[in-house]
């Protein structure tokens, strides 16, 4: 069998959604049928994933598994998919932690259970969506798409504050994504005038031509879609809210994936297409996520609520992936998909553990806790690996992420390096200390006294977390591989365009004159 | 020498090919008949039964002339053309859908006319004129059998003061704004020496918008429709009227009229349009009417607790989306306008459908804070209430938002870049307060002392057939928006 053959793209995005007219269908109260229905598809997904994932030729540049289908052609707007490395992985990492998510939710959502998993499944198809499209009116289709599943998610099954923070997290990612539209469309229109046809492809629109001016524009306006989702240091204000009040499943997404679709946008959208904006901007944007990393961390240390503490760290190790980013070096664009990763991997297990216990005491005060690793040491254990993940000890995957970024950092500037490697200290005084008051010392409540450890079903969602952690942090190579190709063409683009250089070198001006005079021509009207 | 004319006329009607405006004799027509079977007793549920078979026969007709070749009528006092023919359309489906709608809502109202239906078609057949008409004065006739028939119909529930209060004020207001529109008329006619469209756009070629009367009775006839299309700042009588008037009527006139109104407004100012340059000032007054209009309708709506009210106002909102392709001046404008409305009947009826059997105990207006945990209750109403909200607020997938998409390509098209991003942040505002209703629905919990009861919502199968259409249409449009785009391009 050959899986070229098959649309496996589409199938991975719209398999989740099989499972939804079923389970919608099913009576209330079989939650037991509900539950295996939605983890059945969700299987599925994961598993044709995994497929995905084996057919996948790391040694190859550019995009596979295409699938290219005309959708409105009045407009030139085609149904385009195709992955590459970075997309790759991080469908992997969705199909992976939503599987998780749902298993994770059997004891957890008593109220709405079906509702509950039609929301996780839509969430599901939502995000592959987002990673695999390459046309990019379908892309903004699909990450509009994810506001409502999540925002329900957040207000229905949300904590005490969770009209506030749903609000809150639709309204913010909703008014930050409308100016990217009013560009997207800028953009197909360019490619009108300039080719003659117009196109939403990502392929097409990067061969247009773009005044630096303009491109400034652009790169602003997609920017503040994308960070608002990262998020970036200020526009993370929806982030804690949303993070603290979501249930434990919507948190691991949102952390796990939802966060990546704005560091992958940058990555798959401003990088390719703004290449003169993000020379100008870089030094700029490194510093607001310098900013982020040490804002992020010292948000981080005063917390009393062990969720939004982890919420906090997400903004300092989000602004860590954006350092790397914009350190536009191999190093650091490495780090910085490699921090995507652990991250989702690292949080959605923190968010997990911390998901795990509220059930059990239904509190997430820091001060609620205490000596916990006497009643609980198995748990202790786990969360003991997720919290050296989450501050890069040396052997976990969040070393290696964040060591490369720090390298690709000082590449660039030695200062901006050295502010944000205090941030890798600031981690480790937030977690570890958050460790002691939670789990070391004396049981002060009485209510932790009685306290069950972990049970089969949690030690099946969490081993294959841990596995990862070390897997990656012991071979990094073996993740780095696949998207290495996709690296290094990004950094050969960018050396080509040195900050000094215009926008159009001197060869192209003499291939294509007439594109320019009009482009230029258009740039001043 | 009167008969010389007579022969003369005898001889016009007889090579007329009068094909092109048999829908619009049909629905003349049938307003008429309906009026004399008002007298019948249950003259409703035979007018109802009437009035739908007539409608069905007039679209039959106006589908027929689909490919019509642009053709005058009556010394070009009417002309027909695929704009025309394609309002007709949507203005006999809209209407059709509302006497469906009706059907179930008069009889909860308990309402036992048949004029209802009679006043339907005289509306119906006063849009149908103002979009097909082929001068100033036959678009006024039009225009005021549309208001004349809007007046009663708004006033109709005589057992109710909000209704009659209702009519009286949009009697009051459009009176007025007819005064301005008059009066524009006249100075365009001073300023080009016709009313004739025709004559009006040979003139504007030649002589291009030069004279200060043309341009300053181009802005009357604009504010006197506007207030039709509740365009800012005209917009006032917009919630009252919607509150007051029957649920059917404010279904009604929240959807075709206005579509009739903009139609024409369209068709008014593709005459300027042949004027080289275009006057930037008309540009400049339209881009900020429609940011105005977005801006007052969001105002409105942002706080507005009763329902109805708040769908007034987030419609004066949506005009001013429409507003913004009037302003791009582009045949793009003139396609996205198209699409948007034919978007926007589906998506109204729709929800004023589903809010048809949503009443309180109390007689009083349906609030935001009643819905509260709508979902537990009733999960399927709560689902396609919380698309239809979601397609109004314009998220994709559906048609909500390939409908704004192309009004934004209009104006990006006609490099109105403020203006696109402007209109993308309201729309952006607008997205809260209809998340508002979203979440009383799914994430509050249920009132203790509730003033409606979830149990007692039940759709008949007519508000069902309605609903089911809608919906349908408006996620079939949202994903494969090809077809209707299709048949907006030839315009």
């Amino acid at each position: 069998m050959n899986v070229t053959d098959y649309p496996i793209l589409s199938i991975i995005i719209f398999l989740p959604l099989i499972g939804v007219p079923l389970i919608a269908l099913l009576p209330e109260k079989n939650k037991t049928i509900v539950a295996f229905i939605a983890t059945l598809s969700a299987l599925a997904t994961f598993l044709v994933s995994l497929l995905l994932f084996v057919s996948f030729k790391s040694d190859f540049t550019g995009y596979q598994f295409m699938e290219n289908y005309s959708w409105i052609p009045s407009f030139g707007i085609t149904y385009l998919m195709g992955v590459d490395g970075i997309s790759l992985l991080l469908i992997i990492l969705t199909t992976f932690l939503t599987l998780i998510a749902i298993i994770s939710t059997y004891t957890a959502v008593d109220e709405r259970f079906r509702e509950y998993m039609i929301a996780i499944l839509v969430l599901e198809a939502g995000m592959n969506g987002v990673f695999a499209s390459l046309d990019l009116f379908l892309f903004y289709v699909f990450w509009e798409i994810i506001l409502i599943p999540m925002v329900l998610m957040i207000g229905i099954w949300g904590g005490k504050n969770r009209l506030y923070a749903s609000i809150k997290f639709f309204l913010y990612t909703l008014a930050g994504s409308t100016l990217m539209l009013i560009a997207i469309i800028y953009m197909a229109f360019q490619l009108k005038l300039q080719t003659g046809s117009m196109s939403f492809s990502l392929i097409e629109l990067q061969k247009l031509i773009i005044a630096p001016e303009i491109q400034l524009y652009l790169f602003i306006a997609f920017t503040i879609a994308f960070a608002v989702k990262v998020p970036y240091f200020p526009f993370h204000t929806w982030l804690p809210d949303a993070h603290t009040e979501a249930p434990t499943a919507g948190s691991v997404i949102l952390a796990g994936v939802l966060l990546k679709m704005g560091t992958y946008g940058f990555l798959r959208f401003i990088l390719p297409l703004f290449p003169d904006a993000s020379i100008s901007m870089a030094p700029f944007m490194s510093l607001l996520a310098v900013v982020g990393i040490v804002y992020g961390a010292f948000m981080a240390i005063v917390q009393t609520d062990v969720k939004r503490l982890v919420a906090y760290s997400s903004v300092s190790h989000l602004g860590f992936v954006m350092l790397g980013i914009f350190a536009l070096n191999e190093e650091g664009l490495t780090g910085g998909i490699m921090q995507s990763l652990n991250h989702g991997i690292s949080t959605g297990m923190l968010f997990l553990l911390v998901g795990m216990i509220y059930e059990r005491r239904h509190t997430r005060l820091i001060s609620e806790y205490g000596g916990i690793a006497s009643v609980m040491p198995v748990f202790a254990i786990y969360m003991m690996i997720a919290t050296l993940s989450s501050v890069a000890l040396p052997g976990t995957n969040g070393f290696v992420g964040e060591f490369m970024i720090l390298t690709g950092a000082f590449l660039t500037s030695h200062t901006l390096g050295i502010v944000a490697a205090s941030g890798v200290i600031l981690g480790a005084v937030y977690m570890l200390w958050m460790y002691q008051r939670v789990f070391l010392g004396k049981i002060t409540v009485e209510a932790n006294k009685t306290l069950k450890d972990l049970n089969f079903r949690e030690h099946f969602i969490l081993i294959p977390l841990v596995v990862l952690i070390f897997f990656m942090g012991i071979m990094p190579s073996y993740t780095t591989r696949y998207f290495k190709n996709d690296v290094q063409k990004m950094v050969s683009f960018y050396d080509s365009k040195s900050p000094q250089k215009v926008a159009v070198t001197e060869t192209e001006k003499e291939i294509i004159p007439e594109v320019l005079e009009k482009a230029d021509v258009l740039n001043h009207e | 020498m009167s008969d010389g004319i007579d022969k003369q006329i005898l001889q016009m009607y007889a090579t007329m090919n009068f094909s092109a405006i048999i829908p619009v004799l049909i629905i003349s027509g049938g307003a008429i008949l309906l009026m004399l079977t008002s007298l019948l007793k249950s003259a409703r549920k035979i007018n109802e039964v009437m009035s739908f078979v007539i409608a069905a026969v007039a679209l039959f007709f106006s589908i027929k002339e689909w490919n019509v070749e642009p053709s005058a009528y009556f010394n070009n006092m009417i002309q027909v053309d695929h704009f025309s023919t394609m309002a007709t359309i949507i203005y006999i489906v809209s209407v059709m859908m509302i006497i469906l709608l009706s059907s179930e809502y008069l009889t909860t109202r308990n309402y036992q006319g048949g004029e209802y239906y009679s006043l339907l078609f005289f509306a119906l057949s006063g849009m149908i004129f103002i979009t097909s008409a082929g001068d100033l004065i036959t678009f006024y006739l039009g225009l005021e059998t549309l208001s004349i028939s809007l007046y009663i119909l708004i006033a109709i529930d005589t057992n109710d003061q909000r209704s009659t209060e209702a009519g009286l004020k949009y009697f009051l207001m459009s009176a007025f704004s007819s005064a301005f529109l008059l009066y524009g008329i006249a100075l365009v006619y001073g300023a080009t020496g016709s009313t004739s469209m025709a004559e009006i756009k040979n003139f504007v070629t030649i002589n291009s918008v030069s004279s200060t009367y043309l341009v300053a009775g181009s802005l009357l006839l604009l504010a006197g429709v506007g207030f039709k299309i509740s365009m800012f700042p005209f917009h006032m009588w917009t919630p009252d009227t919607y509150e007051g008037a029957p649920l059917s009527v404010t279904a009604f006139i929240s959807t075709a009229p206005k579509v009739a109104s903009f139609a024409f407004l369209f068709k008014f100012y593709a005459l300027l349009q042949s004027s080289t340059p275009y006057p930037e000032l008309l540009e400049n007054i339209l881009a900020a009417l429609a940011v105005l209009t977005m801006l007052f309708g969001n105002f409105l709506a942002l706080n507005q607790s009763n329902i109805k009210r708040l769908l007034a106002s987030s419609s004066i909102t949506h005009m001013g989306y429409v507003l913004i392709a009037l302003a791009a001046h582009n045949k793009q404008g003139l396609e996205a306008a198209m699409f948007y409305f034919i978007a926007y009947v589906f998506m109204n009826t729709g929800i004023f459908a589903l809010l048809s059997k949503m009443s309180r105990n109390n007689d009083q207006n349906l609030t935001v804070e009643n819905l509260n945990g709508l979902s537990q209750q009733k999960p399927g109403i709560s689902l396609i209430l919380m698309l239809f909200l979601f397609t109004l607020s314009g998220m994709p997938p559906t048609v909500g938002f390939f409908a704004k998409f192309y009004i934004f390509n209009a104006a990006i098209e006609a490099k109105m870049y403020g203006l696109a991003v402007l209109g993308i942040l309201n729309s952006a505002i607008s997205a809260y307060y209809y998340l508002r209703i979203i979440v009383a629905i799914y994430m509050k919990p249920a009132n203790e002392k509730p003033e409606m009861e979830f149990a007692a919502i039940r759709y008949g199968w007519q508000t069902t057939v309605i609903i089911a259409i809608a919906l349908i249409f408006v996620i079939m449009a949202g994903v494969m928006p090809d077809k209707i785009i299709g048949s907006v391009t030839g315009l």
